[in-house]
Order: structure tokens, then C-alpha cells, then sequence
């Protein structure tokens, strides 16, 4: 749409509502993604949505409802039945009621690239070929998905808020597969003009080869290299066990009761900044209100997590601009994680290992002890033995059990490059480095 | 034919699709959660939209769109025409659907008790008492929730395919989180971990739940928890409850059998699987016992359905039968490769996403076992129910599962609490373990909401019915210290 005409009927729709207080949050997305798989695309999609969450508030009580219909009609609708069923609700007493309007420095951030947000189908077949031909030369076979994707977020209330944020998003990935190994190259950026198929297809290829023929390697406790994509996906398993202020009220947040306290390695600083150009920024969160860079970790010493209003009043904070689309179960979330860069690179990593493991990517990790941060998960996509400070075998994928406190308190290394992942949310994205950590546990070997 | 679905196949067809579907789904979504006794949250959802799938030049095109007007109509079909031309610069061989009959048809809902007609203060209100009845001391969470879904979706398609199909969804569930002072939590859970237990059903899903009758015990349980043993460590005979079962079921027999999976489809997001297709019709999956079967014809199963987003029509297939891995979930384009006839299994999230091989109702066939029968054939054991922590890998062999409570067998008999109880193996060699099941009276169709899969994410929901079974020499408590 535009800021004009979505604010216009949201504000339409707003001076509608009979309810003491209203808001009103849509996100409109033309998103189209090209998949492809053992080197031939099988499927090619684009859909055009939008998505309307209202929260109503009579008194204490708050009702929410959502629609798909972005008409005028149905924007009405779905106020009013916000508004009905904020009539059913009892009292919360610790709703503070909608947050009043904050500056939001929208100006400074851009993520808004018309290239990406006008690029045609046959633009991405045309790069997902690079892929499949790179693969195709060592006779491998390539899968992955190519998507581009052009966002608006709105935010009106009747207390005053107006935001309005356009964003978009290019991501290309691939999983390069022979008949015993794999390999993993990613990567997105607000424009499509940074995405280097060729790149994303070596890195793949190169890898896939690499670990060709593996060998089985017995679990125990090792020194590793993790990849930024392997980090990430503990990153997002810390930031969803233990990084808000929900974490908190459920006493599974390693940082409660120990600001300033050393808790991690002293080179390890993890922070969430939601206005960074490096990453992929947000201006304001789905209560419209101000990102805040919020620091987790500093220097290894604990900090703070993130808040959104209703937990800022509850727990005597002021929100960070964390809110996620209200309600939900998940509470205030940080969509744009850092870790501090290092002084090292990859290739120094591993040639201070005598005998390690290199981890390309980590696979369906889940929490085994929440109030630890222990997970579990796999390794995949091009896992190393590293040996004399070379990586020397691809070895058959390893089953991890760790905790990832304790993982950030046996980080000894981390690389100056970081690498941009965007968020599978649609929204945000973490900047992460690779980290050289001793003492990472693995407990199983897969077939 | 309705006039809108036919000026979307016209009008594809008119841009040289050689074939095309479409969608159009309208549903209705309501979600309460309660937490503590007081009103968390009651949202409604709205949807509306279609999304239009065609075959031009060969390959695959789609796009989807929420606004419902003749001029979208023809946008959207224009769109996906465009973008299966794209598609088709890259292809290798054209896509070939699998004949399916065609014909118009109309399929009702089995809900006996619109969910939407029941005030959602009674809803609110019976949430409200049971994690009140939660809430004894040390308890420092209750929570409960339910959901409904009504939804009437309507496929078209060029080959002449016209049905209507209603549906209505009922689920609901508890869970009380417990604290000790030293820094322990637990969680216990009734029906089912997560959003509960949830059917294709009314609101006579949800009354028969007994919900406050349940609440009280569950909330004891996870204060038991806090005082319990740990999970000894080793390999230990293991009888997993019909819940615990049903996760094992999904993670380690549906999701390995989606052929699109088979055929690499995923391998980029959640992988591959170890059932390649030279397994087919020989390969040892189970013990003698273990039959596994897709079945969406289940009355008021979660993952049952009348026809799917391909317009075929849900049956019955043995999946794994006498331990033998037999048949895959499929789709028209995939079947044929592997010589199987479709079975009904393309399914999309919603109208915006275009369909891919999801599970149905995958179930473990009843044995002949009563439970007592299944602790006493264990000396040295773990008895473990409740789901709490999964993982697999990207072949869908190793996996590590956490469950919410255990108990230990000794001498054939339940014996002491267990807490944070851990089992890993692979997926073959725990299931050829696998000598005792337990029978039709203890078997129970769990509805799953939560299947994700497919790059966007879609969220499929399916159900697993099982009853405790019994599996020999499997390791326990997992150490990660």
C-alpha cells in the first residue's frame, strides 16, 4: 500500500472503536520464493497478504482479535470484535494500559530497497542456475530457496502512536549434497544486489566436497569452531530460553539476579540493536514503540533482557521496544541480536585446535534444561575433525547436549567477520562471527 | 462451479496453463488462554484469500492473494502463470500429475457442538476454575488454553474437481509449572504438553476432557516432580506412554515418510530422510509387531481429511506393516516415480501457501497388551509419558527426546517418580526393539496443531493415534556435564 493510505484507514478504523483505548498493528508482505531441489526448481510462489491485530482495552481488560480483510469494512469488523471481547475479559491488574507515543528515529534507519522489492521471478531462477550448475560440475545436487520479500508495519493507537516502517529482504541459501556429505552457503540482505549466487554456490560445493567419505568420530567433550550459522541457531535457542523478560518471571534467565556479574568468557558481548545499519533494522516494535539497544552481556559480565510495555510496568522497567505482535506467548523478543567481533578469522581458529571439531550448521536444537540453557540438537551441512590445526576429515554428523552459558564461558576465540542471517520471522536478523569454544559437549553419533 | 474459482481457471487457462487449482478459504480461528485464573487473552482471527496453482510449459507456478475480487482474481492467475514460465527456464523434465478421478462433492463437519456458538465467558470460565485448582503452593504457574477452528474450503480445478469441505476443530489443555526454592522447575501437562489434546470435533471434545477433574492431580504431579529422582543414566528398558508415542511417531515414522523429503524437497530446511526409495517394500523398520499406518479416514481425527489440497481422496495406507517399510506419504508429481497410486497427502497452510506432503493421522496399530502387561515384562526399567523436548536429526535417525515424568520398574512394577527423563537412539534400531503394544483399550488419537515444515514455514495439523508400547535396551538420562 503506503503510509498514507494504511494509516489513513487505519485511523479511520480507530475513530470507530468504542473501547476506552485502541491499537492497531498491520503488516502487509509481497513475498515470493523460488525452491528448488535436487538441481531443478520445484517450487516457484508468490503471495500478497496482510495481517490486522487490534487490542482493544475497556478499563483493565484487554481484547484482541485479527483479520485478513484490510478493507475499510473489515477493518471496522475486527475493532469491534477486539472491543467485544475485551468486555469478556476480567481485570489485569498489571496491564499499564497502551504506551504513549515515543520519537522514533525511522529516518536514520533504511531497509527499504526498491530493487529488491521490484525484482521479477525469472531474476531468481536465473541465480538459483548458478547454484545448480556449480553443484552439477562436482556431480552434486543443490537444494535451497531463493526470497525476496517487501514489508510494511504499521502501528496507529488512539493514544497517539504512528509508525510506519517499509522494509525488505533477499535471501539465498544452499544445501549442497553428495552421496555421503553436504555442504551450506547463506545469505540475505535488505538489496537483492548484494546476494552472490556464485559465493553462496561455492561455499556449498566447496564444503560438500570436503567432507566427502566420513568418519565416525566417538561423542565426548571437544574444542570446536562454530560457524556464524551454527552459532545462530544457538543464539535464537538463548534468545527464545532466556534473553526477555519473560525468561525472567519464569526463572529460566541465566542473567537473573547477576547483572554485573561474570558469567561468560570476557570477549564474549552479546546485545541486541535493533538500529545498527550492519544488521537488518527496525526502527520501533509492534507496540510502535523506540528500538533501544539492549546489552546481555558485556565483556562476558551480565546485563540486561529485553522488554516490552506490559512487562517494563510489571517488572519497574521502561520497554527496550521489544514488543512482538500482542498477545502472544512468547513475550518481548529481541528480532536484532549482535555478538561482539573479535580479532580473529576462521582459518586462525582452526589452526589454534589440535584436535577439534568444526561445526557448519546445528540442527533442530530444543531445550533439555531451560533454567540452564542446556539444549540438544545436531550437527549438519559439513561437520569437520580438526587435527594439528587443520581440518583434516569430514565426520559423521554429532548429537549435542550443551549447556550455553557454560559455551560462552569456554569461548576463548571470535572472528572479526560477522555475517548478516536473517530472520526466518520474516523480520530482523542476527550479526554473528564464528567462535573457537573448548569443552563443547557431544553426546551421541548419528548413522 | 462458483463463478469467482471459475474465472480463475479460465483465466490461467486462457495464458497457456495446461493445468490449474485453486483455493478459496475462509476461516474463522479462536484462541483463550487463562493463565492463573484470570483471562490471558481471547483473540479471533479472520481469514480470507485464495491461492491459485497452475502447470505452464511444464513446471510449477503459484501466487495467493487475501483480497477476493474479480481484478485480483485475474491478477493472481496472471501471476502464477508468469511465475511458472520462470520456472520453466530451469527444468529438466516437464511435471507429470498422477490421474486422479474428478467429480463435485460436499463434505459437512463432524463437530456435534459449534464451537463458536458457546459463550466465550463459559470458555474463560472453566479455564479460570481449573488453574485455579492449580494453584497450590509452589506452584508458580497455571496455565490453560483452548482453541477452535471453523473453516469451509472450497478446491477447483481445471480437470473438473469441485468440493466443498467444512471443518471445525476443537483442542484444549492445561499445565502447571512448579519451583523450588533450590532453583527447579517442572511442568506437568493434561491432556497433552503444548495446546492440549485437539480433534476435529465440537465443543463435546472439550466437556469430555475433565478438565477440572484433572487439574488438581497434574498440578501435584509437577510439585512431586521437584523431590523426584534424577533420570539414572545407561541402557534401560522403556515403556513409553500413548503421548510420548505419539511424538515418536511423528519425528521418526511421518515426517521420514513424506516423499517429497524422500526426493530431497526439504533438504534444505528440515533435510532428507534415511527411507530412500531402494527401501521400499524390504527394509526392516520395526520389529515383527510395529505397524504403522496414514489413515485420514479416522472419524474426528486431527489429520483426517475427506479429500486434499490436490483434490484426492484420503485413505488408508500401511505406511510400515509386520516391521516391513511399505509406502510413503505422497502427491500426484510424486507418487508416480515410486510406483504408488496418490493417497491424499498434499496439504497447504492456509490459502496463501501452496500444498506439499504433509502427514495425516499417523498411527501405531493397537497390540494386544494391557498395561500391566507391558510393566511386567520389564525388570530394570523407566515407564515415560508426556512430551517436553524433541530432536532429530536431518535424516531422522538420532534422536533425543525429554519427557515430562517418568517412573522407575523394577521387578515388573511401577516404583519410584523420576524427574527430567531423557531417551536418544535411532529411529530402526528402537523400533526393532519395539515387543510389546498395548491394546485397542489404551489407544488414544492425539491431535498435534504444531507440525511445522517447507520453506515459508507452514503449520499443518495432524494426529497420531498409539497405545504404550514397550522397547528393549534403550539409553537413558543423556549427560551433558
Amino acid at each position: 500500500m503506503s503510509k498514507e493510505l494504511l494509516h489513513g484507514l487505519m485511523h479511520d478504523a480507530l475513530r470507530a472503536s468504542d473501547a476506552d483505548q485502541t491499537e492497531i498493528v498491520t503488516m502487509t508482505s509481497n513475498s515470493a520464493l523460488t525452491w528448488y531441489a535436487e538441481n531443478i526448481i520445484h517450487q516457484n510462489v508468490a503471495e500478497h497478504t496482510a495481517q490486522v491485530q487490534v487490542r482493544a482495552i475497556v478499563g483493565k481488560k484487554v481484547g484482541s482479535a485479527s483479520t485478513t480483510d484490510c478493507s475499510p469494512e473489515g477493518l471496522a469488523l475486527v475493532v469491534r470484535q477486539a472491543s467485544q471481547a475485551a468486555r469478556l475479559m476480567t481485570d489485569d491488574p498489571d496491564f499499564p494500559g497502551l504506551p504513549s507515543p515515543q520519537p522514533i528515529a525511522a529516518g536514520s534507519v533504511g531497509g527499504w530497497v526498491a530493487a529488491t522489492a521490484a525484482s521479477r521471478p525469472g531474476e531468481r531462477v536465473l541465480a538459483v542456475k548458478k547454484v545448480i550448475e556449480r553443484a552439477e560440475h562436482e556431480s552434486l545436487r543443490a537444494a535451497g530457496t531463493y526470497q525476496v520479500q517487501s514489508s510494511e508495519l504499521a502501528v496507529v493507537s488512539s493514544m497517539g502512536v504512528a509508525a510506519y516502517y517499509q522494509y525488505t529482504v533477499a535471501g539465498l541459501k544452499a544445501v549442497v549434497m553428495g552421496d555421503d556429505s553436504s555442504g551450506y552457503g547463506r545469505m540475505s540482505s535488505a538489496d537483492v544486489a548484494d546476494i552472490d549466487p556464485e559465493a553462496v554456490g561455492e561455499k556449498a560445493v566447496l564444503t560438500a566436497v570436503e567432507t566427502q567419505h566420513p568418519i565416525e568420530v566417538e561423542p565426548g567433550a571437544f574444542e570446536v569452531v562454530l560457524s556464524p550459522f551454527a552459532v545462530e541457531e544457538l543464539m535464537g535457542m538463548l534468545a527464545y530460553l532466556a534473553l526477555s523478560a519473560r525468561s525472567v518471571e519464569q526463572h529460566t534467565c541465566f542473567l537473573e539476579g547477576h547483572e554485573g556479574e561474570q558469567l561468560a568468557s570476557p570477549i564474549v558481548s552479546l546485545y541486541d540493536d535493533g538500529l545498527d545499519p550492519e544488521g537488518m533494522p527496525i526502527p520501533f516494535d509492534f507496540e510502535g514503540m523506540p528500538k533501544r539497544r539492549v546489552d546481555f552481556l558485556t565483556e562476558g559480565k551480565g546485563g540486561n533482557v529485553v522488554y516490552d510495555s506490559y512487562y517494563a510496568a510489571k517488572m519497574g522497567h521502561a520497554t527496550t521496544g521489544h514488543s512482538l505482535q500482542q498477545p502472544n506467548d512468547i513475550g518481548p523478543y529481541p528480532l536484532n541480536i549482535f555478538m561482539g567481533a573479535g580479532d580473529s578469522s576462521e582459518a586462525d581458529m582452526v589452526s589454534h585446535v589440535e584436535r577439534g571439531i568444526y561445526v557448519t550448521r546445528f540442527w533442530y536444537g530444543n531445550p533439555v534444561e531451560p533454567r540452564r540453557a542446556v539444549v540438544t540438537g545436531t550437527t549438519r551441512d559439513g561437520t569437520y575433525l580438526i587435527e594439528n590445526g587443520r581440518k583434516t576429515h569430514g565426520v559423521r554428523n554429532l548429537r549435542f547436549t550443551q549447556g550455553l552459558v557454560d559455551m560462552l564461558a569456554h569461548t576463548v576465540e571470535i572472528s572479526r567477520n560477522r555475517a548478516v542471517l536473517a530472520s526466518s520471522f520474516g523480520i530482523g536478523a542476527m550479526v554473528l562471527p564464528s567462535i573457537r569454544a573448548e569443552e563443547f559437549q557431544f553426546t551421541g553419533v548419528t548413522r | 462451479m462458483d463463478k469467482f474459482t471459475e474465472r480463475v481457471i479460465a483465466g490461467a487457462k486462457r495464458l497457456g496453463a495446461s493445468y490449474c487449482d485453486c483455493r478459496l478459504i475462509e476461516m474463522e480461528r479462536e484462541d483463550v488462554s487463562v493463565v492463573g485464573g484470570a483471562p490471558r487473552a481471547v483473540v479471533h482471527a479472520h481469514q480470507r484469500g485464495f491461492g491459485v496453482r497452475v502447470i505452464a510449459n511444464g513446471a510449477w507456478g503459484f501466487s495467493s492473494s487475501s483480497i477476493v475480487t474479480d481484478a485480483e482474481a485475474d491478477h493472481i492467475a496472471e501471476e502464477a502463470v508468469g511465475i511458472a514460465h520462470a520456472s520453466a527456464l530451469a527444468k529438466k523434465k516437464d511435471v507429470v500429475l498422477a490421474p486422479v478421478s474428478s467429480g463435485e462433492d460436499m463434505i459437512p463437519h463432524q463437530a456435534d457442538v459449534d464451537p463458536f456458538t458457546i459463550p466465550d465467558s463459559d470458555k474463560i470460565g472453566l479455564l479460570a476454575e481449573a488453574t485455579r485448582a492449580m494453584m497450590l503452593p509452589g506452584v508458580v504457574l497455571a496455565r490453560g488454553q483452548m482453541q477452535f477452528l471453523k473453516e469451509r474450503k472450497i478446491f477447483a480445478s481445471s480437470e473438473g474437481s469441485y468440493i466443498v469441505q467444512d471443518r471445525v476443530e476443537s483442542g484444549a489443555g492445561i499445565s502447571a509449572m512448579a519451583a523450588s526454592e533450590k532453583g527447579g522447575v517442572q511442568i506437568r501437562s493434561y491432556p497433552m504438553s503444548f495446546s492440549g489434546d485437539n480433534a476435529q470435533s465440537g465443543w463435546e471434545f472439550v466437556d469430555a476432557m475433565k478438565l477440572l477433574e484433572y487439574a488438581e492431580p497434574t498440578a501435584r504431579e509437577a510439585l512431586a516432580l521437584l523431590s523426584a529422582k534424577p533420570c539414572p543414566s545407561g541402557f534401560k528398558d522403556l515403556v513409553v506412554g500413548g503421548q510420548q508415542l505419539a511424538l515418536q511417531v511423528h519425528e521418526s515414522c511421518g515426517h521420514p515418510s513424506e516423499l517429497d523429503r524422500v526426493m530431497g524437497m526439504e533438504a534444505s530446511f528440515a533435510g532428507t530422510s534415511f527411507l530412500t526409495t531402494d527401501k521400499k517394500g524390504s527394509f526392516r523398520y520395526g520389529s515383527d509387531i510395529v505397524n504403522l499406518t496414514a489413515d485420514a479416514t479416522i472419524p474426528h481425527a486431527l489429520g483426517g481429511l475427506a479429500y486434499d489440497d490436490e483434490g484426492v481422496r484420503g485413505r488408508k495406507v500401511y505406511l510400515v506393516r509386520g516391521g516391513i517399510f511399505e509406502h510413503y506419504l505422497n502427491s500426484r508429481a510424486s507418487a508416480p516415480v515410486v510406483g504408488e497410486e496418490p493417497m491424499g497427502a498434499m496439504r497447504a497452510d492456509g490459502f496463501a501457501r501452496s500444498p506439499i506432503v504433509r502427514m495425516v493421522s499417523i498411527n501405531l496399530e493397537p497390540g494386544d497388551l494391557t498395561f500391566e502387561q507391558l510393566i511386567g515384562g520389564v525388570e530394570d526399567g523407566l515407564y515415560v509419558d508426556g512430551i517436553k523436548s524433541w530432536s532429530i536429526d536431518d535424516r531422522r535417525l538420532n534422536f533425543q527426546f525429554g519427557s515430562e515424568i517418568a517412573w522407575e520398574i523394577r521387578g515388573g512394577k511401577l516404583q519410584d517418580m523420576v524427574k527430567n527423563p531423557t531417551y536418544t537412539g535411532v529411529t530402526y534400531e528402537f523400533w526393532r526393539s519395539c515387543d510389546g503394544i498395548g491394546g485397542l483399550e489404551l489407544y488414544h488419537v492425539w491431535g498435534v496443531d504444531n507440525c511445522g515444515k517447507g520453506e515459508p514455514m507452514q503449520v499443518a495439523h495432524v494426529s497420531h493415534g498409539t497405545s504404550p508400547a514397550r522397547f528393549r535396551h534403550v539409553q537413558v538420562g543423556v549427560l551433558h556435564e
